[in-house]
């Protein structure tokens, strides 16, 4: 594999890893938050954090290049083109990714476990990181190898906002793509197979643990 | 809406008021507004369902953020205008209807996580009595799943009390228990507010289960309260709707005086009457209370030798209610205690039943049951 194939892989495990931790992160507490209020308007912001599921990415990354361009919001602007910008576009992309199992394993905590810990008197931040966490291991799991997967294969967005600067942007599935516009279809092969066996190996222990834990 | 009458309590410990409160939660199609003062010692609540039993509890445990009104307990206020303490603050052990353990963690685990969060330290030699006397040390090692339900009850009481709580609030907690391992808890419990001078909240389904452990009692109907006193009191008022329960209750206590070790029967003194009640051998001179069921009180003018029945008492007939067709029920006060028995109405006709009527009732030794 050429040395320009091996900084691709780098450069896109490494945006998998940031965005995953950040999604994480963020993902947590707006899960949580989902999964226990009784707010009507909750629905509008689930439906929001749904929306890259069915959105064309170029339709993302053409906001997100408005935004992020010279000149665009204050603050974000010449993130584009910039490893920084990718990874802010995957963790939008790859948000409901990671939302939607954290959201349903937080559901799925008993609320009488809940109330044992607070009448046991540990504070909402114990119950969460004593209680909540631990039971909803699997959904973590869930959560985090599919925004893992997700966003390795991020194409779209990335040819929006990133386009292809080695070391910088040029994720793999970046390099495939011109390996099979310049017609390299032996190292377009290496790429493909990477991403397929990689994506797949990803998802099977989520799976086999969901399996699993059906009584 | 005759409440108690306070003079011809029974049971209840002469104690200061421990728990002092009122408390008004509004739902949909349900308000509660309860107002009450409880001492120490095993107060039950009951009321039908839906009567805001469970709401109460919850109210009281700091788990209904939406809860108004006021709580002080043990002169510390938990909850006043425009203040409350939310649960974790709150040092009181509470305990559903199912255990609630924690999967995610063994036993000790479990233990622990109450444990570690007393305000202040529990000295090891309490703990070491608390450990004893739910016989907790076996079971430390196992996970919760491997544990029966009589035994995640007992380590869920355990994680309750290892705060050092001494308010303990109860829903149920016999739910889904067998009868003998509910029996094997409820006395159990009774103990363990003796010995740690525990101050209960017990929200009881069943007449029969709130009669093993209660001291007083609170009438809850629509999220009002509709009578509050000793538990014996409200249990046998022909007013209330506890006395018309189809399995109604009274209560005697007496005095462990002996043992007919081969009958295998405890010899206790209620008043100058002798009750015998079999079961396994008490401690002399300590109290019992003995559980009567309304269907097990036979009645008559004299006292009757012959046939199976073990136990007379003289009784004095407080009150008669109709309770359906062809049924009476008659309150009656006995020495140690109130009775109801269920009779016919024939029956009562027959041997002329009045107020102030006294009478032998005739109780069958294997009906009742002791704690």
């Amino acid at each position: 594999m050429a040395d320009a194939d091996l900084q691709a892989l780098w450069l896109t495990l490494k945006l998998a890893a940031v965005s995953t931790l950040l999604l994480l992160a963020l993902g947590g507490p707006l899960a949580w938050w989902l999964a226990r209020t009784r707010a009507r308007w909750a629905s509008l912001i689930e439906s929001l954090v749904a929306l890259p599921l069915v959105l064309p990415p170029t339709v993302l990354g053409f906001y997100l290049l408005l935004m992020l361009r010279p000149g665009g919001w204050p603050g974000l602007d010449g993130l584009a083109f910039s490893f920084g910008g990718l990874v802010l576009g995957s963790v939008i992309y790859s948000l409901p990714f990671a939302v939607q199992p954290l959201r349903q394993a937080f559901a799925a905590v008993p609320q009488e476990l809940l109330d044992a810990g607070a009448t046991a008197g540990a504070g909402p931040l114990a119950r969460f990181f004593e209680l909540v966490i631990p039971l909803s291991r699997p959904g973590i799991v869930s959560a985090a190898s599919l925004a893992f997967a997700h966003t390795l294969g991020e194409f779209g967005v990335v040819l929006m906002i990133g386009g292809s600067i080695p070391g910088e942007t040029r994720v793999l599935s970046i390099a495939l793509f011109e390996h099979a516009e310049a017609l390299d279809f032996v190292a377009a092969h290496q790429l493909a197979a990477i991403l397929l066996i990689g994506s797949w190996l990803l998802l099977i222990p989520s799976y086999a643990w969901a399996r699993r834990q059906v009584p | 809406m005759a409440a108690a009458d306070p003079q011809l309590c029974l049971g209840a410990p002469a104690g200061s008021v421990n728990l002092e409160f009122r408390q008004q939660l509004r739902r949909p199609g349900f308000e509660l507004d309860v107002e009450a003062a409880l001492a120490p010692g095993v107060t039950a609540l009951l009321g039908p369902s839906g009567s805001g039993k469970t709401s109460l509890l919850r109210c009281l445990a700091g788990l209904e953020p939406r809860v108004s009104g006021r709580l002080r307990c043990a002169g510390q206020c938990w909850q006043d205008a425009g203040f409350w303490w939310p649960a974790h603050r709150r040092l009181l052990g509470y305990l559903g209807q199912t255990p609630a353990l924690f999967p995610n963690l063994d036993v000790a685990g479990n233990l622990r996580f109450a444990r570690r969060r007393a305000p202040v330290a529990l000295s090891e030699g309490r703990a070491a009595q608390l450990y004893a006397a739910l016989q907790l040390e076996p079971l430390l090692a196992r996970p919760v799943a491997a544990l029966s339900g009589g035994e995640a009850r007992r380590v869920a009481l355990g994680r309750a009390l290892l705060r050092g709580a001494t308010l303990l609030l109860l829903d149920e907690p016999c739910a889904g228990l067998d009868d003998a391992s509910q029996r094997r808890f409820l006395s159990l419990l009774k103990s363990m507010v003796r010995r740690f001078e525990l101050q209960v909240i017990y929200v009881a389904h069943n007449l029969a289960e709130a009669a093993m452990v209660a001291d007083q009692a609170c009438l809850l109907d629509a999220g009002r309260l509709r009578a509050q006193g000793a538990f014996d009191a409200l249990a046998t008022d022909l007013e209330l709707p506890l006395a018309h329960a189809t399995q109604p209750v009274g209560r005697l206590q007496g005095e462990v005086c002996g043992y007919r070790e081969q009958d295998q029967l405890v010899e206790l003194a209620v008043g100058d009457a002798r009750l015998l009640v079999p079961d396994e051998r008490r401690t002399l001179g300590s109290t019992a209370t003995v559980v009567v069921p309304g269907a097990a009180v036979m009645l008559a003018h004299e006292p009757q030798a012959q046939g199976s029945v073990l136990n007379v008492l003289p009784v004095r007939v407080a009150g008669l209610a109709e309770a359906g067709p062809g049924r009476m029920l008659v309150r009656l006060r006995a020495q140690g205690g109130w009775l109801l028995a269920q009779i016919t109405r024939y029956s009562a006709q027959r041997l002329g039943l009045v107020p102030g009527a006294a009478l032998y009732a005739h109780i069958k030794a294997v009906a009742i049951s002791e704690n």
